[in-house]
């Protein structure tokens, strides 16, 4: 939890570093389509560096996002449209639209947030092993072995992988889900807390290699 | 019948000053074996005290802690567990400090003293998952207690937050922050606040806690310029303990080995081992300096192995017997306290450089050696008798002050130079007629230093010198009085020792303010307490809307007082005490989509609402304790055996605080509160060195009077001689430190006392020795007499200017003002008062 700045107030945030979590797989998703396929068992390893691979050659793109989340504390499951938009290394920026408008940027490990259409912006400073940079920094080289406290499990068919990411410990994500392509392009990001909260993640017009600049990562 | 008795007196002790060195001398001469074995059994003995004796290092032990406003200060320091705390100050590349900091932590936690974790904890940013839950507790707690947190101008908007449209809106918002978020964001506070009600009162809780001025949008303890992140640890066991802060500091040290980034510690386990170290290096390399400059001088001047080496075991002696019998008395020593060994080496060898110097001269004058020696300590030896007393009766009279510093100094270099005399005058003697008899020389003129021109240019022009002299000592002592006075405990430090500058460093980048005040109220009721400490809160308000502090924190500023909650109990049961609350947030709930069961918890506690009475204020601090403010509350209330303490600082710059009418106005406020500060401390402490000055003066001056008295029993003007040097130099040396910016402090003002008896040594040398009819004799007289006294300065002078190069500013201080003091004695000596001699024809 993290006690944050919000204007002259403040407020609380859990645990920040799944959100990074998140993130980053969301933008894995965001260079591949969903693709239904059979599936079969592969090596956990493979399949990391499979999604590895998918972002060699991305320096930045833009897509329209849609997600479901089904939240305890709500009766029936939310669902939300919006933009993505991502530049290498760790500048990333979502808008929601109404009628839970938001907009936030992420840069590294500062998150800028504005809730409705012109409120209060939140300032939120996330450990540095949280950080944009950090995470794709360990995807920069080829992944060989599994990274500590992460349980893996990767299942494939034909040309579509699946990846399954479960954090040890008592962290508030159980699991995380990636859909993706041979060729590197995801299609899904299903997030699932351990309070039984889900997400789900679909991306669609997705645009790579657009020449983004640091105008299109702003909150003004 | 005054005047018959202190004749008797006088009489009386010259009569038993002379017996007893007619005693020494025979017992020194024919007895050397037994002397020797006497001397071995003292040091066996005094090894055995020095054994038992613990040194302190702690700045704060060197003064009265009887004092209120130092006592407030250790206690609060006990109290708050801010004396066990190490601080780390992390400076470096702004965007790289928080992940170094956080492989910092790693290797800190992962620091180990004999096996066991070196921390019991580290803190370092705001930002732990460990306090979720517990943080979630308190908000639970809080929002449906505002009468607890909220302050009584938010209580509107706080109610207002419970109409249609605001209920709707901030559920509408949350429904906004729950799918903006990656994830189901704060769903768990969300149930328990899904008004958002806490933002009315987490503001109130960090402002009214702080401690430091941390940059309010990082989640790490970072200073507002970002150039300094600070982290604070709890070592696992207290400072007392010296052998595991010592292998604390060495795991801290490889902790921070190979970091990108500068990693400076503070705190007093860290203080106490670098200062301990940092104190041990100066007084060593003082002790070095000071004897092999001093064993040079010697040898340089008299050309003579065996006495130079005599010196040092004369020393040692001194050294050795006085730190032996101030075991005697003292439990403890402060380690600056050792600064002593330094000025006995200086002082403790002018008894040698004057016995041996009249001895060479009565041998190369022709005279035998029993006959030389019999001079050399009988006559000679008189002379340096009295000297040596007055010498170290000043010094002992500092055991009247109540500044520790000053009395361990005092009786330490007191003793050591009673010790270095006897020892001195038991040596000497048998070591002569040893070299006699196995090392016989023939005995050369000793070299004259120049002196016989300084004699005859004085005697050329004696009113000149005289005047000259005046004019010189008007005119400094005219500058005198514009001499400051540094009050600033922290500038007698070491100024170079990283502890030091650590902690200026969380001065200049992370203090709320320059200056602090803390006030303490205290009592057995805790609701008394906190109502009073409320009332406090009053005043301080005032204060900062007046501008004259700048902050002040205290439990009330974070929870309401008893009173304040009663009114704002009455308030909430006036609004809701009708009305469906609990029905219409359900309402509410039900009609936003929300899961109602979820905020059942929630839900259930409008019916505190409802019915709000005041928390007890144990229930308040128990709440407070159990959550992540715990620090906060440790740091504003304690409560010990003698009842509850609630602590409030208040923080100011500079003079913007009138500190008179704010203990006036605290005392009409409350009779019993105490309060403390540096300048409060500052103040006090001037008050009991005035004192202790004093009290030390009066009775050093008195018997340093009696001991010239009887001196001079039969030659009074031998008093003035040997004062006036002393009086003018205390005013040239404090103009010309005056002049040179340098201030008196608390450590230096003694000086003032100790150069009386130092003082008077020289120009009672030089009016003891020139007695002699004809000019030629008088020039003898004076050479002799006059290359003791100014080898014997020179010896002083290395000694405290040992002193005055060392980094420790309480020792500098006293070295710089000593030399200063010294050096002007020795001019007047030497330069003015065979100038006052001629045009006085004064004869013995």
């Amino acid at each position: 939890m993290m006690l944050i700045a919000r204007g002259s107030r403040f407020f609380l945030i859990p645990a920040a570093y799944w959100r990074t979590v998140a993130a980053c797989a969301a933008l894995l998703l965001l260079l591949v389509g969903a693709f239904p396929c059979q599936a079969r068992q592969i090596p956990a390893v493979d399949g990391l560096e499979a999604l590895r691979k998918a972002f060699t050659g991305v320096t930045d793109f833009t897509a329209d996002i849609s997600q479901e989340k089904r939240l305890s504390v709500m009766k029936r499951a939310m669902t939300m449209n919006g933009t993505v938009r991502f530049r290498k290394p760790d500048q990333f920026y979502l808008e929601l639209k109404a009628p839970y408008a938001s907009r936030m940027v992420l840069r590294d490990s500062t998150i800028e947030q504005v809730m409705g259409t012109g409120g209060e912006r939140n300032r939120i400073v996330l450990p540095p092993e949280q950080g944009l940079k950090r995470w794709f920094a360990r995807l920069a080289t080829p992944i060989t072995t599994l990274p500590e406290g992460l349980g893996v499990h990767a299942d494939a068919t034909g040309p579509v992988y699946t990846v399954t990411i479960a954090p040890h410990g008592k962290g508030q994500v159980k699991e995380l889900v990636i859909t993706f392509l041979e060729d590197g392009t995801i299609r899904k990001l299903v997030i699932m807390e351990r309070n039984g909260d889900r997400a789900v993640m679909t991306f669609k017009k997705v645009r790579r290699n657009v020449g983004l600049t640091d105008r299109d990562f702003r909150l003004e | 019948m005054f005047r018959a008795w202190s004749s008797r007196i006088i009489a009386a002790s010259n009569t038993l000053t002379r017996r007893h060195l007619e005693w020494v001398f025979r017992v020194a001469s024919t007895r050397p074996l037994a002397v020797i074995c006497l001397f071995a059994a003292a040091v066996v003995l005094s090894v055995a005290m020095i054994t038992s004796i613990h040194f302190e290092t702690d700045i704060f032990r060197l003064f009265p802690s009887r004092q209120p406003a130092l006592r407030l200060l250790l206690d609060s320091l006990e109290w708050t567990g801010s004396a066990n705390e190490a601080y780390f100050l992390l400076e470096g590349d702004p965007p790289s400090l928080p992940a170094e900091a956080g492989r910092f932590a790693e290797r800190l936690g992962q620091a180990r003293v004999d096996g066991q974790p070196a921390f019991k904890r580290i803190t370092w940013r705001i930002y732990d998952e460990s306090q979720a839950a517990s943080f979630k507790e308190l908000i639970a707690y809080a929002v449906i207690h505002p009468q607890l947190f909220i302050q009584p101008d938010d209580l509107p908007r706080f109610v207002a937050r419970f109409a249609p449209d605001q209920a709707n809106a901030a559920l509408q918002q949350l429904q906004a922050n729950l799918a903006g978020q990656f994830g189901g964001f704060a769903s768990g506070l969300a149930t328990v606040d899904p008004f958002s009600l806490r933002d009315l009162i987490l503001p109130r809780l960090k402002t009214g806690g702080q401690a430091l001025d941390l940059d309010p949008a990082s989640p790490y303890f970072l200073s507002r310029n970002g150039a300094v992140l600070i982290m604070i640890a709890e070592p696992a066991r207290p400072v007392q303990d010296m052998v595991f802060a010592r292998k604390l500091v060495a795991a801290i040290n490889d902790a921070r080995r190979g970091s990108p980034i500068s990693i400076s510690c503070a705190g007093a386990h860290i203080s106490a081992v670098l200062d301990e170290a940092a104190m041990k290096s100066n007084v060593l390399v003082s002790i070095v300096i000071s004897l092999l400059v001093v064993l040079g001088i010697f040898y340089i001047a008299y050309r003579r192995l065996l006495p130079t080496l005599l010196i040092p075991l004369i020393l040692a002696c001194g050294v050795l017997f006085a730190l032996g019998t101030a075991g005697l008395f003292l439990r403890s020593i402060h380690i600056i306290s050792f600064a002593f060994t330094a000025l006995i080496t200086g002082i403790g060898t002018d008894y040698s450089i004057h016995i041996y110097d009249r001895f060479h001269s009565e041998r190369a004058a022709g005279k035998t050696s029993q006959e030389a020696l019999e001079l050399a300590i009988l006559d000679t030896g008189r002379g340096v008798f009295t000297a040596a007393i007055t010498t170290a009766v000043p010094f002992l009279a500092l055991m009247v002050s109540d500044v520790r510093a000053l009395y361990e100094l005092g009786l330490l270099v007191g003793l050591g130079v009673i010790y270095s005399l006897y020892a001195t005058l038991f040596f000497l003697p048998p070591l002569l007629l040893f070299m006699e008899r196995r090392f016989p020389i023939t005995y050369r003129p000793i070299p004259c230093l120049g002196l016989p021109y300084l004699w005859r240019a004085v005697l050329r022009h004696p009113a000149v010198v005289a005047t000259g002299s005046l004019l010189m000592t008007a005119g400094l002592c005219w500058a005198a009085f514009s001499i400051t006075f540094d009050g600033e405990l922290k500038n007698l430090q070491p100024r170079h020792s990283e502890a030091f500058l650590a902690q200026e460093k969380i001065e200049r980048n992370l203090s709320i303010a320059p200056k602090q005040i803390l006030v303490a109220l205290e009592g057995r009721d805790l609701s008394d307490v906190l109502e009073r400490v409320s009332r406090l809160d009053a005043l301080a308000a005032s204060l900062q809307a007046r501008g004259q502090i700048v902050a002040w924190s205290s439990l009330c500023r974070v929870i309401n007082s008893q009173k304040t909650q009663m009114e704002l109990s009455l308030r909430l049961r006036e609004r809701f005490g009708d009305a469906h609350l609990e029905k219409s947030m359900l309402g509410a709930l039900d009609r936003q989509g929300f899961a109602t069961e979820q905020f059942q918890p929630f839900l259930n506690g409008m019916s505190h609402l409802q019915r709000a009475v005041p928390i007890s204020p144990e229930e308040a601090v128990a709440r407070l304790s159990a959550s992540p403010l715990k620090g906060v509350v440790d740091r504003h209330l304690v409560k010990t055996a003698t009842g509850y303490h609630a602590l409030a600082y208040l923080h100011y710059s500079g003079s913007s605080l009138d500190l008179p009418a704010f203990q006036a106005a605290l005392a009409a406020l409350d009779p019993t509160a105490r309060m403390t500060g540096i300048d409060l401390i500052s103040s006090q402490l001037k008050d009991a060195v005035r004192n202790s000055f004093t009290g030390a003066f009066l009775l050093g001056g008195v018997l340093v009077l009696f001991f010239l008295l009887a001196h001079f029993a039969s030659m009074p003007s031998g008093v003035l001689y040997s004062l006036f040097p002393v009086a003018a130099a205390s005013g040239c040396m404090l103009g010309t430190m005056a002049l040179s910016g340098m201030g008196l402090n608390f450590m230096n003002a003694m000086v003032l006392v100790t150069i009386v008896g130092m003082g008077s040594d020289f120009g009672l040398y030089i009016r003891f020795r020139v007695t002699a009819e004809t000019p030629g004799e008088r020039e003898r007289q004076y050479v002799q007499i006059g290359r003791s006294v100014f080898l014997s300065a020179m010896t002083t002078i290395v000694g405290f200017g040992s002193l005055a190069l060392t980094d420790y500013g309480a020792m500098s201080s006293i070295g710089w003002a000593t030399n200063l003091g010294v050096g002007f004695i020795t001019f007047f000596s030497l330069v003015t008062l065979p100038a006052a001699m001629s045009l006085k024809k004064c004869d013995r």
